[in-house]
């Protein structure tokens, strides 16, 4: 039973904020209405990006600022709207509420549920659009962000702060890296520590976004995740908003200390609906008829994921944006920018996924700019040796494609690269911790498969991480602590695996 | 038709601060349609900004009417009385209403209990 005290103390704390100057409004007429977007005269006091109500209670945004009248995108029904009608101000900028009821939600860039719940109404009203953190505030990144796929963890680490673009043509596993990552926060932390994570669906399949949550369902992810969708049945202006309610969203989290993963699925709609919108606002149009902002557009939205420092509760947005290419040409005006912006990316190539090397990341064009310096001691003191033996195995193959006969060192050399790059192969959902990629990576770098057939690697490599769980727990502790590999940690390796071997059979 | 025309004819479609007939008539047959849905909807934005219409729910004393005049010398200034309104005055100056009037409040505050 709540006390009666209580409720007249917290009635008495809403009526001290209880804003009752507010006498007057600024008001407008509809002039045109044009596939979600409205031209109305009047609104001479309108702020750019405030909202704005129509009469019959639809609500819009205010985007474009002229002499003569302002254009508003709507964010629900158009169709109820006429020429003439009233439209006013509300002095509020576009806000979504947000609380530690939205995890596990589905719901749409307006805070509407999607998934059939009740509306998290109590909360903190996030604007959409805010001015990212300062340098002042910023620390570098220093802390891993695992993703548990072994190609992603080794040679191209992510840390927490950092902007990772997943960049490469339909249907070679774009998204499937992005809930890999999700999926694999479920061992990294717990309780507080725990990296909450946000998926943004921009544009996508109705079919694909349940897909995905059904998986994060199955998984129990999605008690850390808020699924964000505007699908493509949605209007462009919903799509267009998506991201920034995804990274407000995370900003509200990382601002209580937390750290956020972000995945933006995919920009490349994204950038789609802001032209759409663009179009019909009457903006110039440039390059593909893309308007003139296009970069500031997802410039603003990315430097939005920051790694903030102690002095301002040290939380982070790691953000994951997806672009999808034609045909691999990744120097389309889109991709371009987004490259420009991101600390680096992922491409996923056709031809690997073909060959069935999935996930299907070229490991010579993909690059982290700054991850590097986040990924565990442990884990650089193996993935150096293994870089540089794939990088000179990718220099021997293109030479070996010609030639017949190779010296041994060669062989050996070639050999060792096709083992790598067979360890490398992971299925989907199957995100791993990071004891099991260093045992993994220690194994074949090592030598230890050479004697093994390369197609026959994956299985080596699973019974020795089974036989490792089962009678070697010391050691899993010792890579698991994340601490650098040094000569007690490798003898200890040495030992296991011969033991292991012993009773090994291809 | 450029702006700027247009801006000078609906300019010379007021006299002393109303509505010029005579001239707007005239405007009016020499324009095409395009043009003549411009000038329509130039002329009533312009009319929205040039008037303040004065809305309470008792009818006004001379008084307070020439007190409003006077306040709004530059506008076409216009009355009318609703009995809704229960209390106070509301005033349309262009795109700005400034609601002073009982139900106005009532609305707020049944807005901001509903958000």
């Amino acid at each position: 039973m709540v006390d009666r005290k209580q409720v007249l103390e917290q009635l008495e704390k809403r009526l001290a904020g209880f804003e009752t100057d507010k006498k007057y409004t600024n008001v407008g007429s509809v002039e045109k209405n044009n596939d979600g977007v409205i031209q109305a005269s009047g609104l001479s006091q309108a702020m750019m990006g405030e909202m704005v109500e129509f009469e019959n209670g639809t609500e819009g945004v205010v985007l474009n600022l002229s002499e003569d009248y302002v254009s508003i995108i709507l964010l629900g029904s158009g169709t109820q709207i006429r020429e003439g009608d009233t439209v006013k101000t509300s002095g509020k900028l576009l806000s979504i509420t947000v609380s530690e009821d939205l995890l596990g939600r589905v719901i749409n860039p307006l805070g509407i549920p999607l998934d059939g719940k009740a509306m998290v109404k109590k909360g903190t009203s996030m604007p959409l659009e805010k001015i990212a953190a300062g340098v002042v505030e910023r620390q570098p990144v220093d802390t891993p962000m695992k993703t548990g796929i072994k190609a992603i963890d080794a040679m191209i680490p992510i840390g927490r702060g950092q902007r990772e673009l997943i960049i490469g043509d339909r249907g070679l596993g774009k998204t499937a890296v992005a809930v890999d990552t999700i999926l694999s926060q479920k061992h990294v932390n717990k309780g507080d520590k725990q990296v909450l994570c946000v998926y943004v669906a921009i544009g996508q399949k109705q079919s694909s976004v349940a897909q995905i949550i059904g998986k994060l369902k199955e998984a129990g992810a999605l008690d850390y995740t808020i699924v964000v969708s505007a699908g493509s049945s949605e209007s462009a202006s919903l799509q267009y908003l998506a991201p920034y309610a995804g990274v407000s969203i995370a900003e509200y989290f990382m601002e209580k200390g937390r750290d956020v993963l972000i995945v933006y699925d995919d920009l490349t709609k994204h950038a789609w609906a802001y032209r759409q919108l663009s179009l019909i606002l009457g903006r110039p149009a440039g390059r593909e008829a893309y308007p003139g902002d296009i970069f500031y557009l997802h410039s603003r939205l990315l430097e939005r994921a920051v790694r903030l420092n102690k002095n301002n509760g040290g939380g982070s947005i790691t953000a994951l944006p997806i672009i999808e290419t034609q045909a691999n040409d990744i120097s389309a005006y889109i991709p371009t920018n987004v490259i420009s912006i991101t600390d680096g990316q992922i491409f996923l190539e056709s031809d690997l996924f073909n060959a069935g090397i999935r996930p299907a990341i070229n490991v010579g064009v993909s690059v982290s700019r700054v991850g590097t310096a986040a990924q565990t001691g442990a884990m650089k003191s193996v993935a150096g040796k293994m870089k540089l033996e794939l990088a000179q195995f990718r220099e021997l193959a293109a030479f070996a494609q010609f030639g017949s006969e190779l010296d041994p060192e060669t062989q050996k050399q070639l050999d060792r690269g096709q083992r790598i790059t067979e360890i490398f192969k992971q299925p989907q959902y199957q995100p791993m911790v990071e004891s099991d990629e260093i045992l993994d990576i220690m194994a074949v770098t090592g030598g230890y498969g050479d004697d093994i057939p390369a197609d026959r690697i994956q299985d080596f490599i699973k019974e020795f991480r089974e036989y490792v769980h089962r009678k070697d727990k010391k050691l899993i502790d010792k890579l698991t602590s994340g601490e650098k590999v040094n000569e007690d940690t490798q003898k200890m390796f040495e030992k296991t695996m011969k033991e292991f071997k012993k009773g090994y059979k291809v | 038709m450029t702006k700027k025309l247009l801006d000078e004819i609906v300019e010379i479609s007021f006299k002393e601060n109303a509505l010029d007939e005579k001239m707007i008539m005239d405007i009016a047959s020499k324009l095409k349609r395009r043009e003549l849905k411009a000038y329509v909807r130039r002329l009533r934005n312009e009319l929205s900004k040039r008037s303040v219409m004065i809305i309470s729910p008792r009818s006004f004393s001379e008084n307070a009417k020439n007190l409003f005049h006077q306040t709004f010398s530059d506008k076409i200034v216009t009355f009318e009385t609703d009995p809704s309104y229960l209390l106070g005055v509301k005033i349309i100056n262009g795109d700005m209403v400034y609601d002073q009037t009982l139900k106005g409040e009532f609305d707020h505050i049944t807005q901001r209990m509903r958000e």
